[in-house]
């Protein structure tokens, strides 16, 4: 400890020059607090931070890299620290860059987009857009925390159906990154036209935070849409995903939410909001369109598609308190779950391709049928099946010890990757590495994975930013 | 290493003094009793060598039945011995009788280190400290505000506060006394739970001022008290500013003050 | 404290801790969070985390301790957390772990804060949290009316009274504030109900018990307890909700048979009964701040509302966080007596909320509430734009 005592203070009389004292911690609990992850076993001695501080703009970011690359101390970059595949985990000592000081946020109406910084909270853009008038493509389960940042470096989809309205990703015109070096690069454009090749953009939104601090993020301002809403009951689990195949075959237009619930959850879901019990497995689905007749309109088709798989139920949603019970009940399956058995809550994302859907959804019904330390555990699955993605979602007991934990959060992480393997698939919500390297280079290969370390390589010859997520750890 | 800290218990301030027929001392009916600010202070610093080399610290104190609670308090925050020389009338007792009682004890003792107070808020003396470093024949260091170092076997060198926020650092060699300053540290909070364990588990060792003198009961005090008075309690005149909001307030208080020619 | 009893602490704390997923939800809903923007263990899940690697670690001395001391007593127990937990996660006690936290380290001789030493001592020795003298406890009485003070019966001794005004620490001794009770007495005797103050009335604990100070509460709960039993009280009826939920959920060895309510419940029943008719009166428009120790702590929402609309009619006005989500003034959990470094004072924060609807007054039923709200007014500039009222002062007026 002594020598961690050292380097504590010689990172702070170093970047004392970079950014006021106040916001560089080298607090115990402050470090201990930036190592934390949604992952239940304990943080180890090796992966406590020396330090954690708090830059307000990208010249900070810039003084602070160049200051870990001259002393070959490693950054971990991080938000609220939400992400589900333990990106935010340091790997080993090093400094902790917090982005919640960077939350500018700023919006355009006259350029028609808006800029915010990666600390900004994302229910809070996306209510003050809302406001006026504007969509917000970022809709993850943990939106009232997490931070733009995180989604953005993952791209991750959560809700909303990449058919219909894309990759979030796809907002994004432009950012402002810092290198690992410390040089500070602006990408992509302030018109509406994204660039045709190369667009440095896409190194960072999605970029897994391998190659750069993401210090400002340009989003277009896209019109808020009219919405209509449906659910669908099945009595049979493979008549719901011969029903999301017949919507993609007949050529329907894409909901841009589609979720559904098995049986077993659903049940659950229902009990809790004061429903009678469902007969089946239950989809719910928000189609969208400039008018509400538009949107009206491309709900039925959808629905056309369910009803030639005799669903028990399938109709348009009118009553918006009724829509509010259905659409809560899937929120609330999860904490009532571990309100009542005390255990945690993990879930997989396996996504399935079209064809094979219906096997895909037997699969993660069965998702843990065969793993060694989790098969015992209550399973349920539930999804946003619009996107053929799945989660098979597992209570871990809380009083098993670390090594256990960490047993059954490999073996989820290992089955998981078999099934994307197996159907072709991948995550679109967590990034893909982390505890998803494996997966990475299993689907795509050693040549594949090795080049990705020749870019990291590159851009980051001393490993400084982020170590670990490309390696993968336990 | 071996410390000593004297403890005293004075008189809570926070009430009306009266005092006695004969005007001189003040009545102790009904008075209500803590330790001694700087007392405090002393005993946080002694605590702090105890955790940081394992010191070995004794409280002392020259008090009546009263000043039971001081050394409970005292062994409640972690004192290894807690020693009360008992004397009713240790309220009529001046500074050197009680650094006479305290001297006579300490020589039946080995230390490396005495710490008292600089000062006691009843009488404000200051002179215990000095008195009985004299009579140790130790050096001794006063209005300390840091133990800058220590060397347990051989000296301790301090830093001590002098006027107009000036301060020297003196190197004493050991055993030595020091008197603390407040400020030093932040003394603990010892909490009820605490205390009521000292009470019933704890044990004060108690020690007549016989068993110490050589000669015949209490040593004659030097001082004598010639009469106590309350100083006269002039007109105070007391005029509220009016104002609603602080702004206004502060035009009110200069515009009186202007008037009065203060400024 | 049993060495025992030490480690039974620490067990339950690693036992609650661990069922906590780490989702950061609370996060949303903290106060502190909010305010102080950024560092994370100014907020619930790094607080209580923060407890448990110090059990963990051994870490509750020291540099350590002190540390882990700033972190825990931050919290304003507001309970914000605790409400967002059991909607959407595993409903830990985080408030419940964060005060077992301070118990521990004021055995530990680490806490409470520096500050906060002088409140403890100052309850133990005069009954109260602010160094006042315990004789001066009823002076109050001296700026009311003294045809309304006649009706008063000062209970001590032998004499018993069934209902009891238990007026409070800050409703006696803050000056600023003497319109709250002088205007409770004015509704009692407007009622005609027949009632008693305590001529040596004692703080009700709850900051000892906020502080850490275990013991200290037990025996100033033991020596209420007696005074209440003594005098045969069936009714208690407090103006700070902080008295109320003390004597309601940590009172150990209360009656079953006295009822204990907060005045706005009191109230309210006797407006249901017919026995306070307040006028339709208050024209300016008014908004309500949910205290914590009512809302979150005791689930009462609606009550002062529904005595706000009686008197306000249209001219209530909500907040835009409000009830369950109402913003804490940052004055609960001793944090009355500690300063924080904040970015954004939550007492200026909630006055600008009042403002953006258009309020004149915010209307509030707590002492603690009053204050932080009254210097957030002065602080934030907007003396003159917007008035904090007591509930009590507003139905006074309406009579």
């Amino acid at each position: 400890m002594i020598d961690s005592e050292q380097i504590c203070t010689k990172i702070v009389e170093g970047l004392e020059e970079v950014l006021e004292k106040k916001y560089i911690s080298i607090n115990r609990f402050e470090r201990m607090a930036n190592a934390l992850i949604p992952f239940p076993y304990d943080i180890e001695e090796k992966q406590m931070p020396y330090a954690v501080v708090m830059p307000r703009t990208a010249d900070e970011v810039s003084g602070i890299m160049k200051f870990a690359n001259k002393e070959k101390i490693p950054i971990f970059v991080r938000g609220s620290g939400t992400q589900l595949a333990g990106s935010s985990r340091p790997h080993t000592h090093g400094i902790v860059l917090n982005v919640h000081r960077l939350n500018q946020f700023e919006v355009y109406e006259d350029y028609g987009y808006m800029e915010c910084g990666p600390g900004c909270v994302v229910a809070q853009l996306d209510d003050a857009l809302a406001e006026l008038g504007y969509y917000f493509p970022f809709h993850p389960g943990s939106r009232i925390i997490a931070n733009m940042g995180g989604v953005v470096s993952n791209n991750t989809s959560a809700h909303m159906i990449d058919t219909c309205v894309g990759k979030p990703g796809d907002y994004i015109l432009g950012v402002e990154a810092v290198l690992p070096n410390g040089d500070i690069i602006e990408t992509g454009t302030k018109g509406f036209r994204r660039p045709a090749g190369t667009d440095l953009t896409k190194f960072f939104v999605g970029g897994d935070g391998l190659l750069g601090v993401i210090t400002k993020i340009r989003m277009r301002l896209a019109p808020g849409f009219k919405r209509a809403r449906g659910i669908a009951v099945f009595e049979d689990l493979k008549a719901l995903a011969r029903g999301v195949q017949r919507m993609y075959r007949e050529k329907r237009p894409a909901p841009m939410l589609m979720e559904f619930m098995e049986k077993e959850a659903a049940k659950i879901g229902y009990e809790i909001k004061g429903l009678p019990e469902p007969k089946g497995s239950a989809i719910f689905f928000v189609s969208v369109g400039s008018t509400e007749e538009e949107a009206s309109s491309k709900l039925n088709q959808v629905l056309e598609s369910f009803q030639a798989e005799n669903p028990v139920e399938a109709y348009e949603v009118k009553d918006l308190d009724v829509w509010e019970k259905l659409w809560g009940a899937r929120e609330v399956i999860g904490s009532f779950l571990m309100q009542k058995s005390g255990h945690q809550w993990k879930a997989a994302e396996v996504v399935c391709n079209l064809k094979d859907l219906e096997e895909g959804i037997v699969a993660a019904k069965n998702f843990n049928a065969d793993m060694p330390s989790i098969s015992k555990l209550p399973l349920y699955l539930y999804g946003h099946i619009g996107a053929l993605s799945m989660h098979p979602g597992i209570l871990i007991p809380s009083d098993w010890n670390d090594e256990m934990q960490k047993n059954a959060l490999d073996e989820i992480f290992q089955k998981e990757a078999r099934l994307n393997v197996q159907y072709g698939g991948c995550g679109g919500e967590w990034g893909q590495f982390s505890k998803r390297k494996d997966f990475f280079v299993q689907r795509y290969g050693e040549a594949a994975y090795a080049f990705v370390n020749t870019i990291k390589k590159a851009a980051d010859p001393n490993n400084i930013l982020n170590p670990g997520i490309l390696e993968g750890y336990r | 290493m071996e410390v000593i800290v004297a403890i005293r218990q004075t008189p809570l301030l926070d009430g009306e003094i009266v005092l006695t027929a004969d005007e001189k001392s003040v009545e102790i009916e009904g008075l209500k009793y803590h330790i001694n600010e700087w007392d405090l202070y002393a005993l946080e610093e002694a605590l702090r060598l105890k955790t940081e080399i394992g010191a070995r610290i004794t409280a002392v104190s020259v008090g009546g039945k009263a000043t039971e609670e001081a050394m409970y308090y005292c062994i409640a925050a972690g004192v290894d011995e807690a020693v009360l020389i008992e004397e009713e009338s240790s309220y009529q007792l001046d500074s050197s009788s009680i650094a006479t009682l305290l001297e006579k004890f300490t020589s039946m003792r080995v230390f490396d280190l005495f710490l008292t107070g600089v000062q006691s808020e009843d009488t404000g003396c200051g002179e215990v400290g000095a008195i009985l470093a004299t009579k140790l024949c130790v050096p001794q260091a006063a209005v300390v505000m840091k133990i800058k170092s220590l060397n347990p076997e051989e000296s301790i060198v301090v830093q001590r506060e002098l006027e107009d926020g000036f301060s020297d650092v003196q190197r004493l060699s050991l055993p030595a006394l020091l008197t603390i300053q407040t400020g030093i540290n932040q003394p603990r909070y010892v909490s009820t739970m605490h205390l009521r364990k000292a009470r019933n588990k704890g044990s004060i060792m108690r020690i007549s001022p016989l068993d110490l003198s050589t000669g015949t009961g209490l040593p004659a005090p030097k001082k004598t008290m010639k009469r106590a008075f309350l100083p006269e309690v002039g007109s105070v005149k007391l005029e509220f500013i009016d104002g609603v909001t602080a702004a206004d307030k502060a035009k009110n208080i200069v515009d009186r003050l202007y008037g009065m020619e203060v400024l | 404290m049993e060495e025992q009893h030490i480690e039974e602490m620490k067990k339950k704390v690693i036992e609650a801790v661990s069922k906590c997923r780490i989702c950061m939800s609370c996060y949303a809903d903290c106060p502190l969070y909010e305010s102080t923007r950024g560092f994370v263990t100014q907020g619930p899940s790094g607080i209580t985390r923060a407890l448990y690697y110090g059990i963990r670690w051994d870490a509750l001395d020291g540099k350590d301790g002190q540390d882990l001391r700033d972190i825990l007593y931050a919290c304003t127990t507001c309970g914000s957390c605790e409400v967002r937990c059991k909607k959407s996660a595993c409903n830990i006690p985080l408030v419940e772990i964060i005060e077992t936290g301070r118990k521990l380290l004021v055995e530990k001789m680490v806490g409470p804060m520096p500050k906060q030493i002088k409140v403890l001592e100052s309850l133990d020795r005069n009954g109260n949290p602010y160094g006042e003298p315990a004789e001066e406890r009823t002076q109050w009485l001296g700026s009311i009316d003294p045809q309304d003070t006649a009706k008063i019966k000062l209970v001590q001794g032998d004499l018993k009274t069934e209902t009891l005004l238990f007026v409070g620490c800050t409703s006696s001794y803050e000056r600023d504030l003497v319109n709250v009770p002088g205007s409770i007495v004015k509704i009692f005797n407007h009622m005609g109900v027949d009632y008693g103050i305590l001529k040596d009335e004692k703080c009700c604990g709850d900051p000892a018990l906020r502080l850490g100070e275990a013991g200290l509460f037990e025996e100033m709960a033991e020596k209420n307890t007696k005074v209440f039993e003594q005098a045969e009280i069936k009714r208690i009826v407090t103006i700070s909700p902080h008295c109320m939920s003390s004597f309601s959920q940590d009172y150990p060895d209360l009656p079953n048979n006295i009822t204990i309510q907060h005045y706005t419940e009191f109230f309210a029943e006797q407006m249901s009964a017919g026995n306070l008719k307040p006028q339709k009166s208050l024209k300016k428009k008014v908004t309500y701040h949910d205290p914590c120790y009512l809302g979150k702590h005791n689930d009462i929402y609606e009550t002062p509302r529904q005595i706000l609309t009686w008197i306000a009619g249209d001219s209530f006005v909500e907040m835009e966080h409000n009830r369950e989500q109402a913003l804490c003034c940052g004055g609960g959990g001793g944090r009355m007596f500690v300063e924080i470094e904040e970015i954004e004072r939550l007492s200026e924060k909630r006055v600008q909320q009042a403002l953006d609807v258009g309020a004149e007054i915010i209307a509030t039923a707590c002492p603690w509430c009053y204050s932080q709200i009254a210097d957030g007014i002065k602080t934030s500039g907007n003396e003159g734009k917007i008035l904090v009222k007591d509930i009590a002062e507003l139905i006074a007026e309406s009579l």
